[in-house]
């Protein structure tokens, strides 16, 4: 009898193994950003796997992605690389080093950026002024040329989202169609892995279909804030949407250091204001 | 170049090189034909017979004259690179003007013959059995195996020194040796290989003659003294191109094989008179050539890393695609679905009358077996990796997937690299799997052993202009930017970062981290040279 339930024991097991094996993709893993203040806003407290998360910024120049990049590292201690996708030509890897990335384990991912092509072929239009026929031309092709450059680096980006061994893709785009959104989410739940696009403001007023929306602003320095945080820039991190519909009010308090560039938590403790004298 | 090594041969004949037979009797390179013909035969009075007794025909063999011709030269050492391909993925002539070696890069082909040194018996085995005699060369870089391997009136003392019997092993780690064999073959061990050519004379550096003269005339003669030459002061005293060889006997720069075509090609063509004249039928054109191509591979029992397709289309227009992966395969799928890519991305405009594909082949790398009911080991990272990268740069092309690198350059837009994934011209699979496998393992590294600056995000490729005059009134008017106006709030700094007025690009730069009144933080320098103020990065 304890043979027979022993067999048919290992013969449950290995059937859940095969059936994993059979599902391609990873489990979801739930990796804490290292910022114990942002894992308590965040329903799963930490950045899942296998999820779309956008990283909104309000303006220019606010560290939004210095942040993500910051909260990307722990997904680097498992094997896999990050991938950036880099439509612009203008990442600068050095601030990835001063997060704490080694550059070994990025793969960078640069669509070309020229205006034109040899292979493209365009009919001219049809008229009778030549240099502005010409300049019509011109501008017909670079649009062409735009909306297909806009199509590789989305490619890209999908194609990347898709891959088992990216950890994580970080990408700055502005305009994601939701068909596009849902693509992604369908790839990273088969490849686990996580998506962070980075998004300027214009996205706010775009509805969201990531897994968690993110906006990041920069706290204005004054002399009460720069004598809590002195040599530093506040920020602040809200959690604007979360697709499993447990919000957490409240916002995390981060700072970035003007001398070495590395994010921490603003701690209560060192940065405390010490409390006003009580009146005798 | 031989007319330079052997004044002699400017008026007449001359002996380029000799056997140790030939030697003993004195003849060395360069000495004019006829002086050498006499040396070799002694000269008797006509009408006299010769009489050699047999000691002195042992005592003085026999020499025989072959008329030199560097064709016939370089086709043998095509021929005799054939029979070494089974050893390593890339195989090269060396780079000089008459190359008398084989360059074979076995990067990771070591643990599959058991050991270096197996590897080394084995090719020689089989280059004997061909009728060729060799000698044998193992180090970490190509300028270093050249060396070795041309280091004739030492390489009977750098064995010696790699003889544990002598008693001067301590400073050499591995035991992988054959003293006790007769076998012409010297491996040195990985990272030790300076202290072994410190000893070596500096014609081992595969210097002009002219710049040898100029080493010799300073008193340089070996390796040693060439190690303790200052490298800034170099440019100025020798050329370019040893300035170059210094470099690779350092080991500084990276020096790539140059491989020898196959003698035999795997090649694959299509010709028609009706052309094919739209994408789709150039990509049944390219997929039946395919095919073909990876059913002689797998013939052959080996892989494919670049195809490489030349299209005749009409106008007499000439076109070429080339297909890289990561790995050698013979996976026609791989093949179809990136040249698919590559196709989707740029087609055709003309119709194609003619084309023909060529294989770049290499070793098939070794299987492994996996871990099947391992929660991660079932999904490969380098492998998956790979075929992301052969997707990306099929559709994409080759520049699109680069790795980073740190320079050591105080100018920000070049203090660092990218390089792209398939290296172009770096047909060696091993380099390229090395850098996804280093891609996809975690390391125990800290990152934050560089910069330690406070550095921007976004870098502009090009600083953009945004005020002209003091810094006053840049305070005061701010700037604008991509449409936006900006109130400065605060400018720290500056960081000055300044090179040499002699560089090719100098920078003379302020840089200063600006703070506007809505708290958004950019990286801004003004150029030292004039009173021009540029936004170079923006801190997002």
């Amino acid at each position: 009898m304890s043979n027979s339930s022993a067999r048919s024991s290992a013969i449950r097991h290995l059937r859940q193994q095969l059936l994993r094996t059979q599902f391609s993709g990873v489990e979801a893993q739930t990796v804490p950003t290292g910022f114990a203040s942002l894992d308590a806003l965040l329903p799963d407290h930490g950045l899942s796997s296998r999820s779309v998360i956008e990283w909104v910024s309000d303006q220019h120049g606010v560290c939004a992605m210095a942040v993500a990049l910051r909260c990307a590292v722990p997904f680097l201690q498992q094997s896999g690389c990050m991938a950036v996708l880099d439509a612009q030509h203008d990442f600068f890897p050095m601030a990835a080093v001063v997060a704490g990335i080694p550059l070994s384990r990025i793969l960078l991912i640069r669509p070309a950026l020229e205006e034109s092509s040899p292979n493209d072929h365009c009919s001219p239009l049809s008229g009778h002024g030549g240099k502005a026929d010409e300049q019509a031309v011109t501008a017909v092709r670079r649009i062409r040329r735009a909306s297909s450059l806009q199509a590789d680096a989305i490619w890209a980006l999908e194609q990347a989202a898709r891959c088992a061994a990216v950890r994580v893709v970080v990408c700055r785009i502005d305009r994601l169609s939701s068909t596009v959104m849902r693509r992604l989410q369908l790839a990273v739940e088969r490849s686990g892995c996580t998506v962070f696009l980075i998004r300027p403001s214009s996205a706010l007023k775009q509805p969201s279909w990531a897994d968690l929306r993110l906006l990041v602003r920069s706290q204005s320095v004054t002399p009460s804030t720069r004598s809590v945080v002195p040599k530093a820039q506040p920020l602040t991190v809200e959690l604007l949407k979360a697709r499993s519909a447990v919000t957490r009010t409240g916002r995390a308090e981060l700072k970035i250091d003007y001398e070495t560039g590395v994010v921490s938590e603003i701690s209560e403790l060192a940065d405390s204001v010490s409390p006003a004298p009580t009146a005798r | 170049m031989i007319r330079t090594l052997f004044p002699s041969a400017r008026s007449g004949p001359t002996v380029i090189a000799v056997s140790p037979d030939a030697w003993v009797q004195g003849i060395r390179p360069g000495l004019p034909l006829a002086e050498a013909r006499s040396m070799a035969r002694p000269l008797r009075a006509p009408g006299t017979k010769q009489t050699r007794t047999r000691r002195q025909a042992a005592k003085q063999p026999e020499v025989a004259f072959f008329e030199w011709s560097p064709d016939e030269d370089r086709r043998q050492l095509t021929a005799v690179a054939e029979l070494t391909r089974s050893f390593a993925p890339v195989v090269g002539a060396d780079s000089m003007p008459v190359p008398d070696c084989l360059l074979l890069n076995i990067t990771g082909c070591a643990p599959l013959f058991g050991s270096e040194t197996t590897l080394a018996e084995h090719l020689l085995r089989k280059l004997r059995l061909a009728g060729w005699t060799a000698r044998i060369a193992v180090a970490d870089t190509v300028a270093a195996a050249w060396a070795f391997v041309h280091a004739d009136g030492h390489w009977a003392e750098l064995r010696q020194q790699r003889s544990p019997a002598s008693g001067r092993s301590a400073i050499h780690r591995r035991a992988d040796w054959n003293a006790e064999s007769s076998l012409p073959v010297l491996i040195i061990p990985p990272g030790a290989q300076q202290e072994h050519l410190e000893p070596l004379p500096i014609t081992a550096i595969r210097l002009q003659p002219a710049d040898s003269e100029i080493l010799e005339q300073l008193g340089i003669r070996t390796i040693r003294q060439v190690f303790r030459l200052p490298s800034p002061d170099l440019p100025s005293r020798l050329s370019a191109d040893a300035v170059q060889r210094l470099d690779q006997i350092r080991g500084i720069s990276e020096e790539q094989i140059d491989p020898i075509p196959e003698a035999d090609p795997v090649v694959a063509q299509w010709a028609s008179e009706f052309p094919a004249e739209n994408t789709d039928e150039v990509r049944q054109v390219l997929e039946h050539l395919i095919e073909q191509i990876t059913a002689e591979l797998t013939r052959r029992k080996t892989g494919c890393i670049r195809l490489i397709c030349s299209l005749k289309c009409e106008g007499d227009v000439e076109r070429s695609l080339t297909i890289d992966v990561i790995r050698p395969s013979q996976s026609p799928e791989l093949f179809r679905d990136v040249v698919g890519l590559r196709l989707e991305a740029a087609p055709f405009p003309e119709a194609v009358y003619r084309a023909t594909m060529q294989a770049v082949t290499a070793p098939l790398p070794v299987a492994r077996q996996r871990d099947l009911f391992s929660s991660t080991a079932h999904v490969a990272p380098v492998e998956e990796l790979t075929t992301l990268l052969d997707r990306l740069s099929g559709r994409l092309g080759r520049e699109a997937t680069r790795t980073i690198q740190t320079q050591a350059d105080a100018r920000p837009e070049f203090g660092f690299a990218t390089r792209p994934v398939h290296s172009a011209g770096d047909t060696d699979p091993q380099a390229t799997e090395q850098t996804v496998h280093s891609m996809v393992t975690p390391t125990q590294e800290t990152a934050q052993d560089a910069v330690g600056l406070f550095r921007p995000v976004r870098l502009l490729p090009v600083p953009f202009l945004i005020h002209r005059g003091p810094a006053r009134d840049l305070m005061q008017n701010g700037f604008a930017w991509q449409g936006q106006r900006f109130r400065i709030a605060e400018l720290t700094g500056p960081e000055r970062i300044q090179t040499a007025w002699w560089d090719d690009t100098p920078v003379h730069r302020d840089y200063f981290r600006l703070r506007t009144d809505s708290d958004s933080m950019f990286w801004i320098y003004r150029d030292l040279r004039n009173t021009d103020w540029f936004l170079h990065g923006i801190f997002d």
